[in-house]
């Protein structure tokens, strides 16, 4: 009874499909709350420029890093336990993201979990599970910025409306697949759209080692799928202020299939009351087999392989944490069709110079309170061919604000 | 005179396939014994007269005017004989001696089978020196009529559907829109390619479309010079280039002729049936006469008098029958 | 535990991956698209246009197509050429409502500016099933609903004898088609005639005006009014540009780089609302005619605003005299006809286009639109000799390089 209670918790935290202890009071009501706030030295971008990582096509909530201090996310999570092995979730969010226009309050979670025995079924609007990283927001992470990889092939946050049906045995191993409906970045939700995926995890802990690997596969159709960060809907020529220029945003759409596996590990070392070492990585590859097109006709075949992933080392010491993030993204394309080298260039897929997009984040997080930790980070972003470096401050809160005790 | 001779020509070979009994190996071009070669003359008619160009003719339509032949061409596909039992055999049409498209035939049979009939006589003269150098009236081929008892003939009217939105200059078959592969079978070919003009006057280039028939008389009292009667396929929409097109109204009329003998007679086209209904001299929408455009109220006396709906028309209305079996 | 081992394993393969990973690269392969021997005098950006298989383009073609163009020769009664209704300094119009044919014959539709033709997704004013030149030409030719230039299969011989009869085609002919022995004498004579006038039309681009300096980045190339007008014309106030938009100006564009079966725009701009109907006047009845779909009436494909101010008048019937009046058409939503025999409150036509609403605007503003609209011209189109009548001066200017 009581470890299913910590479901609803375990979306607020690593993944998931954490498998944190379960609390020691039962509570019958939840409210958590978290919010990041970062000040960053520079933007990655121009005003009234769009961030297009060469080689790729792009879409979902993958802003920019931005100048100036902002928002990355605010959450505020319900969670109500209906009896025994019945839970409601709700969680209200809100990001950041470029365009004024983006940045409203989302329900992001409305769902129902079922949990008999080692069985979990869970069916409503959530996040994904496959894959930890996907899972993990802006107060979760180390650094405060997602993974290239995730931007790039899931347009950062992953919410759509699906259902998941997970085991967990006894040996630490558990697995499960999940349905979507296909809202989330790179499916759609049109008749032929859609998503699933399948994954599988083992998790040891010893007395100073922990280990934890898994792997997934993700399998999404996409029909006229747009990169809603700047277009999609009814298109306008962007207005900039006197003096400067601004291109309106070519709305190249994709129609097939985008498959990515992925396979990530968490290792753990306690040194000694005071030390830990940590070391994470999570690696994946894209094949994109579909048609690349436009509203004026023209087409292009794509044939695409992306690999992208992470390691990120880490050294623990009390309350602080130092790591180093070092992000890597290959892109093999090929675009077939009379308008293939337009396609290209506009949908963001062409890649003359052969750029491998690279970021390291060097970061510094401090838990300076139970729920409110400071981090600072320097980067090296690659992402476009001309490197950009900027340094981050921010606060992460974190709290269960409020809860009422088991009837 | 070259046209009797023709008849003459079409009428023995006709006699022989309808009477022959067991010994005219000549004629039997099937590998079954009941297999002959047919030749079906069509012939055309103001009332009694032989149609022929400018030739004048009274008293034609509601208001008896006087009209001038100028044109008498169709096309014919679907040619089938009917037994007493109601059971109906194909004409295959035949082609040339290695069995391709001939300039007025293209040979097989149903829907393949594809004649086009010009009934124009020259002989008396319209404008133009040598407007019908390929003379051509009849329809040949092979039936398996040998042992059966002919009660009807049946034919279509004009191009079939799967042909009519072609190229009919020939220079390119219709593409599949998804592949960009050619559709087997939709490069123009015989009767239905003319270089440059496009089959040679029996294409409507601006509908995409082929001149089913193509009839046509002069009227020197006429608010319109000429009175036309071209039939085609209307109220079509589809990509003809891709072989998307379909037409609602497709204006290939069905024709049965009751009491054919095929050892005795021709098909006889009689334009005053036709015109029966119609004031010649008055043009009431559209070109002159009936260019088969659905606002044009000149057609709905012809299309009744063929069997075609049209607005305002009956097609269930009685009227004489415009193509009869006649001797000849 | 044998799972440290497992761990330190995976680690590493984590770590060959992120060094080994292949480098990036994306190719493409436009399958020939931009590859074309023949000179289209237009500038890169611009697409290739469609070309049929059985017809591609030369310039030996192409000449032999102006010689046909601007030859009174080639119709029945030796009257009238290509250029009788499509003439250079309009930009291949006439400046007429509706011209006459070859024997006198009224076309009921205003003849239409020949520029960027073969850019063009259906050639005709209303006629979705047109769209190739080859399929086109033979409509003027030999039509006979209305006679245009009233060839027919009674005198054809006698028009192609006036053209064998002429020397300058003996060489034009044998340039054009060298695979063939004679080709104005044999069977495909005619074939080969609409072919080198298709090519001739095909090859007619015009991309050289102020308004292609200005997007090309001469800032300076575009008046103040014509700036001005430009920014009215892209407003969702006119909405000029929804059916008016590419570098053809028109939304019925089709090129080598789009999909072949790509939709065929045509729209209802309330022109016309006869007895309440919605009726347009017979034959003008647009899309309809051919598909005899209600929904159909009126329907007509958006015109390339390239060369607008030197093809007046306007519309499909030429009955809107200037570009003023047709602005003022659209600000009203349509056309509201008083009295005549096309009485009508065309604003309330049920098929109009929902793009066109009424919206205010101001005689100055007008102005400014106008002066864009000017600044759509092609004044290099309409004077280069390479589109004039090679006739006047044959001897002088050799046409076959």
């Amino acid at each position: 009874m009581n470890r299913f209670l910590t479901l609803p918790l375990a979306l607020l935290s690593a993944s998931a499909l954490a498998h944190t202890p379960p609390p020691s009071t039962a509570h019958r009501t939840t409210v958590d709350a978290s919010l990041v706030a970062t000040w960053r030295s520079a933007s990655l971008v121009d005003d009234n420029a769009y961030w297009q990582v060469p080689g790729t096509m792009m879409g979902g909530h993958a802003w920019p890093a931005e100048k100036g201090a902002q928002v990355d996310e605010m959450n505020l999570g319900l969670s109500h336990r209906i009896d025994d092995d019945l839970a409601g979730v709700l969680k209200l969010g809100s990001h950041a993201g470029g365009m004024d226009d983006h940045s409203g309050v989302e329900l992001e979670h409305a769902y129902i979990v079922y949990a008999p025995g080692p069985w979990q079924l869970q069916a409503g609007r959530m996040s994904a599970g496959f894959s930890p990283g996907l899972a993990q927001h802006a107060a979760e992470r180390l650094a405060s910025e997602a993974p290239l990889a995730l931007d790039v092939f899931f347009g950062r946050h992953f919410h759509d409306d699906g259902a998941r049906l997970a085991w967990q045995g006894n040996q630490g191993v558990s697995v499960g697949a999940e349905v979507w409906r296909g809202k989330a970045f790179p499916a759609t939700d049109s008749n032929d759209g859609g998503a699933w995926d399948l994954f599988a995890q083992y998790q040891w802990q010893g007395t100073a080692l922990t280990f934890a690997a898994g792997g997934w596969f993700y399998s999404a159709a996409a029909e006229a799928r747009a990169d809603h960060r700047y277009g999609g809907g009814h298109q306008h020529v962007p207005v900039a202020p006197p003096g400067q220029n601004t291109a309106a945003f070519p709305d190249i759409r994709y129609t097939g299939d985008t498959d990515i596996a992925g396979v990530h590990a968490h290792l753990g070392y306690h040194l000694n009351n005071d030390w830990q070492l940590s070391l994470q990585a999570e690696w994946m590859r894209a094949e994109l087999d579909g048609t690349v097109h436009d509203a004026i006709g023209r087409q292009a075949r794509l044939d695409g392989s992306q690999n992208g992933g992470w390691v990120q080392p880490g050294i623990i010491w009390r309350t602080h944490t130092f790591a180093v993030r070092a992000e890597r993204l290959s892109t093999e394309n090929s675009l077939v069709g009379p308008a293939a080298p337009q396609l290209a260039t506009e949908s963001g897929l062409a890649n003359p110079d052969g750029h491998v997009p690279r970021r390291v984040t060097a970061l510094w997080r401090w838990q300076w309170r139970p729920h409110i930790a400071l981090r600072a980070e320097a980067i090296r972003d690659e992402s476009l061919p001309a490197a950009d470096h900027r340094f981050n401050i921010g606060i992460v809160w974190q709290q269960q604000i409020w809860s009422s005790t088991d009837r | 005179m070259m046209r009797i001779s023709l008849v003459a020509l079409a009428a023995a070979s006709t006699l022989m396939a309808g009477c022959g009994g067991s010994s005219s190996s000549s004629t039997q071009t099937g590998d079954r014994d009941d297999t002959v070669a047919v030749a079906i003359p069509f012939t055309a008619t103001v009332g009694t007269e032989p149609f022929a160009c400018g030739q004048l003719y009274n008293s034609v339509g509601t208001t008896s005017a006087d009209v001038i032949g100028q044109d008498a061409r169709l096309y014919v596909h679907n040619v089938r004989f009917v037994t007493n039992d109601e059971r109906e055999i194909p004409v295959t049409l035949s082609g040339d001696i290695q069995g391709a498209a001939t300039a007025n035939q293209k040979p097989g049979e149903g829907l393949e089978g594809i004649a086009l009939l010009d009934l124009r006589d020259k002989s008396e003269g319209c404008q133009g020196d040598d407007a019908n150098p390929d003379y051509y009236d009849t329809v040949t081929g092979t039936a398996a009529i040998r042992n059966e008892s002919i009660r009807a003939l049946r034919f279509s009217v004009g191009v079939p559907a799967r042909y009519n939105h072609i190229d009919a200059q020939g220079t390119q078959p219709q593409t599949d829109s998804e592949t960009g592969e050619p559709i087997p079978g939709t490069l123009a070919v015989g009767p239905l390619a003319a270089a440059g003009m496009g089959a040679g006057g029996m294409h409507w280039s601006w509908a995409a479309g082929y001149v089913h028939a193509r009839l046509e008389v002069q009227v020197p009292t006429g608010a319109s010079p000429v009175f036309y009667i071209h039939l085609g396929s209307t109220a079509c929409s589809g990509e003809a280039i891709h072989g998307e097109r379909t037409c609602e109204h497709g204006n290939q009329p069905d024709i049965e002729v009751t009491g054919f003998d095929p050892a005795l007679h021709a098909v006889n086209l009689d334009l005053l049936t036709l015109l029966s209904g119609n004031d010649v001299t008055i043009n009431q929408g559209g070109p002159g006469g009936c260019m088969s455009g659905l606002t044009d109220a000149d057609c709905v006396g012809i299309f009744e008098r063929l069997g075609l709906p049209f607005p305002d028309a009956d097609p269930d209305a009685d009227h004489a029958p415009v193509f009869q079996a006649i001797t000849f | 535990m044998h799972a440290d081992k497992i761990a330190v394993l995976f680690f590493l393969g984590l770590t060959l991956l992120l060094s080994g990973c292949p480098d990036s690269s994306t190719t493409v392969d436009d399958q020939g698209a931009s590859v074309s021997d023949f000179d289209w005098q237009m500038p890169d950006w611009v697409p290739l246009p469609v070309e049929p298989a059985y017809n591609p383009i030369t310039e030996e073609k192409f000449q032999l197509g102006r010689h046909l163009f601007y030859d009174t020769d080639l119709s029945a009664n030796g009257t009238i050429s290509c250029a009788s209704c499509h003439q250079q300094d309009k930009a291949f119009t006439d400046g007429v409502a509706r011209p006459a044919g070859a024997t006198g014959d009224i076309h009921p539709r205003n003849s239409q500016s020949l520029a960027n033709a073969a850019w063009l997704r259906t050639l005709t004013w209303g006629n979705p099933t047109l769209t190739e030149l080859e399929q086109q030409i033979v409509i003027p030719l030999f039509g006979i609903d209305p006679i245009e230039h009233g060839i027919s299969e009674a005198n054809q011989n006698q028009v192609l004898a006036r053209l064998q009869a002429k020397p300058a085609y003996q060489r034009l002919f044998l340039s054009a088609y060298p695979d063939q022995t004679e080709p104005l004498f044999n069977e495909l004579a005619w074939r080969n005639i609409i072919h080198a006038l298709a090519s001739f039309v095909r090859g007619m681009t015009s991309f050289n005006s102020d308004f292609d300096r200005y997007t090309a980045g001469d800032s300076q190339a575009l008046s103040a009014a014509a700036r001005r007008g430009m920014n009215l014309f892209n407003s969702e106030r006119l909405e000029c540009f929804h059916c008016h938009e590419g570098y053809t100006l028109t939304s019925s564009v089709r090129d080598r780089r789009r999909v072949p079966n790509i939709p065929a725009p045509f729209n209802n701009t309330g022109l016309y609302n006869i007895d309440g109907i919605s009726a347009y006047p017979a034959p003008n009845t647009g899309k309809h005619e051919l598909t005899g779909q209600a929904r159909d009436m009126g329907l007509f494909r958006p015109q390339s605003l390239r060369n607008v101010a030197l093809t007046a008048p306007y519309n499909h019937d030429g009955s809107v005299a200037t570009l003023r009046e047709v602005i003022l058409n659209y600000a009203a939503g349509g056309r509201h006809l008083t009295h005549g025999p096309y009485a009508g409150d065309g604003r309330m036509n049920a098929n109009k286009d929902p793009f066109i609403v009424s919206f205010s605007i101001t005689e100055d503003e007008i102005s400014d639109v106008i002066a864009f609209l000017e600044s759509l011209t092609d004044h290099a189109f309409i004077t280069h000799p390479r589109y004039a009548n090679p006739w006047q001066d044959d001897a002088s200017q050799d046409p076959i390089p």
